[in-house]
């Protein structure tokens, strides 16, 4: 009996031992697939393709606005060739991106839903009065604008009229030029331009009060003072009193006020079309007005088969100087 | 006798057991280059680290000059071997440094490819860069970039020539998109694995 005991041990004992060893395996084999579910949980959203969509719709957003900026760089055509190249080229660009997508199983469409008409008018001879195309010296450049973005000017300093007088009447009768806003709710801004004897420059802004800010003074660099409406500010220098022109709250005209007592570089970008007024000069002579497509609807669409996509959504040329 | 048979059974029995825990490491091998399931977080890492590097090229403007780092007149990219690619390290551009401070010096090797669509629509691979065969532990991310009709082309310092792609006659990638100012869309694929 003993000896059978003995070896009943002994097998007991081996037994034991294969049990533990699968034991080891079992073990081995769930924490290997419990670190792989782990990783594979953790590595984003593939099943929904989210990222792609993300990815596209900045590729998208990046690549159309250089393809607007491009198209309103040729400045020599009209409203209708440049939103036929516009859709000519965000056309191809959607096909190309769509070969890539297809590779990983998903279709992109991307359309043009509408383009803004806009206006670039400008003035590219630094030595020409701020006059219009027939010599006037008090014009209207646009009426009726709700946007005017990007409005700066360069003018020589000596081409504009001397004076100390600070009063809104003193320097309308000393004929200092003017840039004159006039809103719809019958608000006017006017910003005045003179030298002063010691040779710097001064801009009085009388706001929609009737009251005449202080002067923001300026020494010309090169014999020029760069005027930005649209940041307010004068040769580089911030200008408070330019700011009050922000609050204007409807469609305004553009004017300028003596534009024969001074000359200089001037541009803006308005949201109406007055591409062909009189006021602006044939292809090529200044002041120009010219089309741009300011602002573009796109619809974006993406489908993979368990994702459907779809987004309007809108982008800017220029660097979207507000007011 | 029987205690020496006990003993000999002892032996057996710890060596079984020692073998099993030594099979069951084997399972899960964690060496740095097979494709176990431990190096799936290897996999991961590179994977965000060569997106971040492609993110980061993107956004400083680094990815587009090296698509168009392009000797006109070899046809093939300065620099680069007999095969026109590079393949000790990245191309001597802002991007291939930036290439080779996050990975190369990580002992990570990639691999650079441009995939651009031909004229007649079909998609096609250029190597920018081509360390070799990657090994078991690899990963691979991309991006797109849009070539337009004036982009021009650089030179070997650097600097923009004044020869545009619509211009130029011996460029990888052909215009596929005539008559508009897109000259072809691009995915630049990185292939990261663990040296």
């Amino acid at each position: 009996v003993a000896t059978l005991d003995c070896a009943d041990r002994g097998q007991l004992l081996l037994t034991a031992a294969f049990v533990m060893a699968i034991l080891f395996v079992v073990l081995a084999v769930s924490l290997n697939t419990a670190i792989y579910t782990a990783n594979l949980g953790t590595r984003g959203s593939d099943v929904s393709d989210g990222h792609h969509v993300a990815r596209l719709q900045d590729d998208l957003q990046r690549d159309a606005t250089d393809i607007l900026i491009r198209v309103n760089a040729d400045h020599n055509q009209s409203y209708a060739s440049l939103e036929s190249n516009l859709t000519e080229s965000v056309d191809r660009w959607s096909e190309l991106r769509a070969r890539h997508a297809a590779v990983t199983g998903g279709t992109v469409t991307v359309s043009v839903r509408d383009a803004e008409r806009w206006t670039r008018i400008r003035q590219t001879d630094a030595t020409r009065a701020l006059t219009n195309a027939a010599g006037g010296g008090n014009w209207t450049l646009v009426t009726d604008a709700s946007a005017i973005r990007e409005f700066e000017a360069t003018v020589a300093a000596d081409s504009l009229v001397e004076t100390t007088n600070d009063t809104v009447a003193g320097l309308l009768d000393d004929g200092a030029f003017h840039v004159i806003v006039t809103d719809d709710d019958g608000d006017r801004w006017r910003v005045f331009l003179n030298r002063k004897p010691d040779g710097t420059v001064s801009v009085h802004v009388e706001d929609a009060t009737g009251t005449l800010r202080p002067a923001c003074e300026s020494t010309p660099t090169n014999g020029t003072v760069a005027l930005d409406v649209s940041t307010a500010t004068v040769g580089g220098d911030a200008c408070p009193a330019l700011s009050s022109l922000a609050n204007r709250t409807s469609p305004a005209d553009v004017s300028y006020g003596f534009g024969s007592n001074a000359t200089g570089r001037y541009s803006l970008l308005v949201d109406r079309d007055v591409v062909g007024d009189a006021a602006f000069g044939l292809s090529g002579t200044d002041p120009e007005a010219l089309p741009v497509l300011y602002r573009a609807d796109l619809r974006l669409e993406y489908v993979t088969a368990d994702l459907q996509y779809r987004n309007d959504f809108t982008i800017t040329a220029g660097d979207g100087s507000a007011r | 006798m029987r205690a020496q048979v006990h003993t000999l059974e002892a032996f057996v029995a710890s060596l079984l057991l020692i073998a099993s825990v030594v099979f069951a490491l084997q399972v899960t091998a964690v060496t740095p280059l097979s494709a176990s399931t431990a190096s799936e977080h290897v996999e991961n890492q590179q994977q965000r680290l060569a997106g971040g590097v492609l993110d980061v090229a993107v956004h400083n403007d680094s990815l587009k000059p090296t698509l168009l780092y392009w000797n006109e007149s070899n046809g093939t990219f300065y620099g680069a071997t007999r095969d026109g690619f590079y393949v000790s390290g990245g191309p001597p551009t802002p991007l291939g440094s930036l290439l080779e401070r996050s990975l190369s010096e990580r002992r990570i090797a990639y691999n650079l490819n441009v995939e651009y669509v031909t004229a007649r629509g079909a998609l096609r691979e250029e190597n920018v860069v081509h360390m070799g065969s990657p090994s078991d532990t690899v990963a691979a991310v991309s991006r797109t970039v849009t070539l337009y009709d004036d982009d021009v082309i650089y030179d070997a310092s650097g600097a923009p020539t004044g020869l545009t792609l619509e211009n130029s006659s011996t460029f990888y990638a052909p215009d596929a998109a005539p008559n508009s100012s897109v000259y072809n869309v691009v995915r630049v694929e990185v292939i990261v694995w663990r040296l």
